[in-house]
């Protein structure tokens, strides 16, 4: 049923031979908004990115760039009766040796170097599941707040690789999910090659340096509640990835002889709201057959998301 | 007995008076005079041809079956019969037992002055054929939107947006069965086939008391019954598409038939260039549809026809590399049997069962995963209506009609590997919906006449059914469940119709109309487009009724000698109730859920100005239309509550249609429409996302952006071959005149002559390299039609 628009486009581009061609339109003046992507995994810190919104048609250059990044945030986390304040790490402060990993890891283009983000090693803001954080932002003068929960993660059943199109050498994962009897269960997804390539330009790196959300990562069990059911997913790609496997046919496949880690991650209804409305919003942006919508938050005062994740990791060889 | 036939007569047609007959009222010395008046050369019953008493002025309109009835105190009177339609065909009238009348046959239409009816129009099939068709199709719903007050809405779209209405307030019944899905093709043709269709009524203003439904307006489409004189084919080979109708008479002027399909081939001609080994190959698209009906006249008093139609469209999409498959077909079926029955002179009944189903389906397969998703609504429907005319005052009706709904609003039945789904499936609604009313038309002095009616509705949901109760923050909070007929929930109200003429000269008056509507059932739709994924729902217990209030007043007038129809006419109008989906909302949203939880109610005005100038008659005819509005809607949970325009609201809408038939062989259409641009919502701002390592769109006030003006000319030419031809006669050796058997026409149309790139929907498009940290967005503005020109060749036999 998701589907249904991609048809409905597909069919439209398939009959009429449509003609485009480039206009201008003044779009009336507004405030920037101040946006939040912070993330507190179980077993891990909390990291927080403020960003601004910039007027649509605004040119992308380093220098525009540059002014999108929020590096005077004041930020805390309050958990319990805690608040902790949050440390600013930016990009400019970090060894030139490892700035090329780090910005690999957050999928920077370059001119990335006025950018920030806020973490604390706080013992305190190590994410556990059942507890609820809330993350106090004053940017500028703008006061952010946003609760989140880091849920029961559910462990996967068993992990399986099928290859696609009758072959086996490439294909995707899947795995069995058991869900609790209680409804309201939401997910996420994420894998991670460790393997290395063996040949071609990348020879020798691991295949990925972090975990991978594939596109409409994040569902919930609206469908099939207590059900015990397979699912399945594609092999997600960094974005903006050149690498041959993420351009070619093997795009979206996982591999023989990989060895892969899903980390299968619980996610309360806010932050699945937002990566579903988040999902549909980057799938159909221009697209004249959605109704447009902007991207929920669970943010007050701002945009963006705070999310707590449960964690449970598998590793499936696929031999 | 002395007819005083108009100097235009000629030779072909000619309409006649059938059974006209005279019935004595003893005690009140009153006499009746009823009948229906035909089309003498196929049988067809006419429309909308006025009845007047010339001595009086007063007079009677044939209603859908043709029927008209006067009743008349003892004396000699002269008797006018008008005809809102060209008459360059000859007349001729046969009757009997008329020796108290004196019959004149006019042309002259001054109906539109005389009568009550307000903001209401006709067209006859004739005058839209004659207009040019786009890819050769004519196009009835596409002619409608180039009247006053309907909003052209442009390309790909086929819905009617009537004085700020959306496309789910209009009623449009085939032969008293309700259509739900208008359109073929993602709206680029209706699915009316113009050859089965006889006439076309638009009410779009003082709807009178026996329809009901819709806020908006009524479009009621009556299909042919058939020639009962003779066997005729018609058919038109076109470029996309082909037609066939047959009728003709199963007994001779008692029973007759029609059938007429119609199939597009686009799918076939595009098949040859689609290579077998292509990733598309399979991928298609076309559609069909079929008309049929039975017309029996069983005695002078009782007639009876069966009506059916059937159509669909199906497109399949294959996509060899990602192995994912879709069929998409969806369709409409109706059929209506009626029965009208003359009680009396001056009581007519019509009596009628109806049935209409509408479904989509989307068949998908990827891999082990496959879904079907299915949506679409079903009704039973009966309806009686009486026809009094207890004197030459007045006229009244009175009736009662009940429809069962049966609501799909979206069914999915998905499977992963062996593992079936549960996503809501007996999901199903079922409504009652039924009204009983009464008008009457009636004159109150000589100049005033005034429509008075008042319809009493009532909407009751019943099971079964399951209600999912939500918290205040959208979270399941429980399960209702209702058996089977079980009382859910109920919803009545009064409508009152009231509409006066007020004659202010013989070819001037005044008309005024003020009407209360309620609407138990509606669309929603998800897309900004108007595409058939969109779902019909009934109100519910989240739901109210949508309710409507419209006033109009217009000034008509008639000029040099009735050649001109003109008119002024404002309206107001508030919409209460009105639904849209909530924000972000998503399709399969509705799966496992009641649809009515994913939608925000809201409200609505509109006012406009309507200006319009009709010729009918002679070489030259058309009409200019011209639309000053205003449409907004107020919704609290959309666009923070903030008034917003109409996605369809249009400050200017003009339309100018004009045919010039400039000899028998040679005759010329044009038509001009201007619009202002559609309404859509553009993002005004947009962040970058570090997790999609891209921009995230955030979006400015809904509708707050106008695309560029609509506007395009379209021409035809029609060449019809010659009716006859020269022979040599056997016996005396002269070259004698004779009838061709076959008769044909070529038309030739182009669409959008000066090549206009009207917006059909705008896209940002992203160019650069944001990994190099350069790019930057541009709008793009995507049109459907460039110039097209098409040729069809009609016959006839």
């Amino acid at each position: 049923m998701m589907h249904t628009k991609l048809a409905l486009i597909a069919g439209m581009a398939f009959l009429f031979s449509s003609c485009e061609k480039e206009i201008e339109v003044e779009l009336p003046y507004a405030e920037p908004q101040i946006v939040v992507e912070g993330k507190l995994e179980e077993g891990d810190f909390p990291q927080v990115i403020f960003t601004r919104s910039i007027a649509y048609y605004t040119n992308i250059n380093e220098e525009t760039l540059a002014s999108m990044f929020v590096n005077n945030a004041s930020a805390s986390i309050r958990v319990g009766n805690d608040t902790i304040p949050l440390l600013k790490i930016c990009l400019a402060d970090i060894p030139d040796s490892l700035l090329d990993e780090v910005s690999q890891q957050l999928n920077l283009p370059p001119g990335f170097d006025k950018f920030c983000i806020y973490t604390s090693l706080d013992s305190r803001l190590k994410g556990i599941s059942g507890k609820s954080y809330e993350l106090i932002a004053d940017v500028e003068g703008k006061k952010l707040t946003s609760l989140t929960t880091i849920p029961q993660a559910v462990p996967l059943d068993s992990l399986w690789f099928k290859g696609d199109n009758g072959g086996d050498t490439l294909g995707y994962i899947y795995a069995q999910l058991s869900d609790p009897a209680a409804p309201g269960n939401a997910y996420r997804w994420f894998a991670q090659r460790i393997n290395r390539y063996l040949s071609g330009e990348n020879a020798g790196e691991e295949k990925d340096l972090d975990f991978i959300a594939p596109f409409n990562s994040a569902f919930n069990d609206e469908f099939f509640n207590g059900k015990t059911f397979p699912i399945s997913y594609n092999r997600g790609s960094r974005p903006g990835s050149e690498k041959r496997d993420d351009t070619d046919f093997e795009r979206g496949y996982f591999r023989k002889g990989d060895t892969v880690v899903v980390k299968f991650t619980a996610i309360d209804d806010a932050v699945y709201q937002y990566y579903r409305s988040f999902y549909n919003s980057i799938g159909s942006s221009g697209s004249p057959f959605s109704t447009p919508a902007n991207v929920k938050t669970n943010v007050k005062g701002g945009l963006g998301i705070w999310a707590g994740y449960g964690v449970s990791l598998d590793t499936l060889i696929i031999r | 007995m002395k007819y005083r036939l108009p100097s235009f007569a000629f030779l072909f047609a000619s309409f006649v008076f059938n059974f006209l007959t005279l019935n004595c009222l003893a005690q009140e010395k009153k006499y009746t005079i009823s009948g229906v008046i035909t089309d003498a050369k196929n049988g067809e019953t006419l429309i909308g041809a006025s009845v007047q008493v010339i001595e009086s002025g007063r007079g009677s309109v044939t209603n859908t079956y043709g029927f008209y009835s006067l009743t008349l105190p003892e004396g000699k009177y002269s008797l006018k019969v008008e005809l809102n339609r060209d008459l360059r065909k000859s007349l001729a009238l046969s009757s009997r037992s008329v020796d108290v009348a004196e019959v004149v046959i006019s042309a002259e239409a001054t109906k539109n002055i005389e009568s009550t009816e307000v903001s209401n129009i006709s067209l006859s099939m004739e005058k839209i054929k004659a207009l040019p068709a786009f890819m050769g199709e004519v196009d009835l719903i596409k002619t409608i939107q180039l009247l006053p007050g309907v909003m052209s809405a442009g390309e790909g779209n086929s819905g009617l947006y009537v004085r700020g209405g959306g496309p789910d307030q209009n009623l449009i019944l085939v032969d008293d069965a309700t259509v739900y899905n208008a359109a073929h093709l993602f709206g680029f043709f209706s699915i009316f086939n113009a050859d089965a269709v006889k006439n076309v009524e638009l009410i779009k203003g003082g709807m009178p008391a026996q329809y009901g439904g819709r806020l908006a307006s009524v479009l009621d489409i009556s299909l042919k019954e058939g020639n009962s004189k003779e066997l005729q084919v018609d058919g038109g080979i076109g470029l996309i598409a082909s037609r066939l109708t047959i009728q003709g008479p199963i007994k001779k002027d008692k029973i007759s038939f029609i059938v007429s399909a119609r199939r597009t081939y686009i799918d076939v001609l595009a098949k040859p260039f689609i290579p077998k080994t292509s990733n598309a190959a399979g991928s298609g698209y076309y559609f069909y549809d079929m008309n049929g009906k039975i017309n029996w006249r069983i005695s002078e008093k009782d007639q009876v026809y069966l009506s059916g139609y059937y159509g669909k469209d199906i497109f399949t999409f294959i996509d060899k590399d990602s192995f994912i498959n879709f069929k998409v077909p969806w369709g409409n079926g109706t059929a209506s049997a009626r029965w009208n029955h003359l009680f009396s002179e001056k009581l007519f009944a019509s009596t009628s069962l109806s049935f209409s189903d509408y479904n989509f389906q989307f068949q998908s397969q990827f891999d082990e995963f496959s879904a079907t998703f299915y949506s679409g609504v079903r009704d039973y429907a009966a309806k009686v209506t009486f026809s009094y005319f207890p004197s030459v005052l007045h006229s009244i009706k009175f009736g009662a009609n009940f429809t069962r709904h049966r609501f799909t609003p979206n069914i999915a039945n998905a499977q992963a590997g062996a593992t079936e789904f549960s996503i809501g499936a007996d999901d199903r609604i079922f409504g009652n919906e039924s009204g009983i009313f009464i008008s009457d038309d009636f004159d109150v002095t000589d100049n005033l006449r005034i429509n008075a009616g008042l319809r009493l509705s009532n909407y009751s949901q019943v099971g079964p059914f399951t209600r999912y109760d939500k918290d205040e923050f959208g979270k399941a909070a429980g399960e209702r469940k209702y058996g089977k007929n079980e009382h859910v929930i109920t919803y009545n109200g009064l409508e009152p119709r009231f509409s006066f003429r007020y004659k202010t000269g013989v070819t001037h008056a005044i008309k005024g109309a003020y009407t209360r509507n309620l609407q138990y059932i509606q669309l929603a739709s998800i897309s900004p487009l108007s595409l058939p994924t969109d779902i019909w729902i009934p109100s519910s217990q989240l739901l109210k009724p949508q309710l409507g209030n419209q006033f109009n007043i217009g000034y008509f007038r008639n000029l040099a000698s009735n050649k001109y129809e003109t008119s002024v006419e404002v309206y107001y109008k508030t919409m209460g109730n009105l639904i849209e989906y909530v924000e972000g909302a998503q399709p399969d949203d509705n799966l496992g859920d009641n649809v009515d939880n994913n939608i925000t109610t809201g409200k609505g005005n509109s006012y406009g100005l309507e200006l319009f100038v009709k010729k009918m008659t002679g070489k030259f005819n058309g009409w200019i239309g011209y639309t000053l509005s205003k449409t907004t809607r107020t919704f609290p949970a959309i666009n923070g509550g903030e008034p917003f325009a109409a996605k369809y609201d249009r400050r200017h809408d003009l339309s100018i249609a004009l045919t010039y038939d400039k000899s028998p062989t040679w005759s010329f259409g044009a038509v001009f429409v201007y619009a202002t641009g559609s309404r859509i919502t553009l993002p005004v701002q947009r962040y970058y996302s570090f997790e999609a390592a891209n921009f995230v769109d955030i979006y400015g006030p809904r509708n707050s952006f106008k695309m560029a003006p609509y506007h395009r000319i379209d021409v035809s030419a029609t060449l019809r071959r010659p009716t006859v031809k020269m022979v040599k006669d056997p016996v005396t050796g002269e070259m004698v005149e004779r009838k061709k058997k076959v008769t044909s026409s070529w038309n030739f149309s182009i669409y959008n002559l000066y090549n206009r790139k009207n917006p059909y929907f705008l896209y940002n498009d992203l160019t650069g390299d944001l990994s190099k940290g350069d790019s930057k967005v541009v709008l793009k503005q995507v049109s459907l039609f460039p110039i097209l020109p098409s040729v069809t060749w009609n016959f006839s036999f």
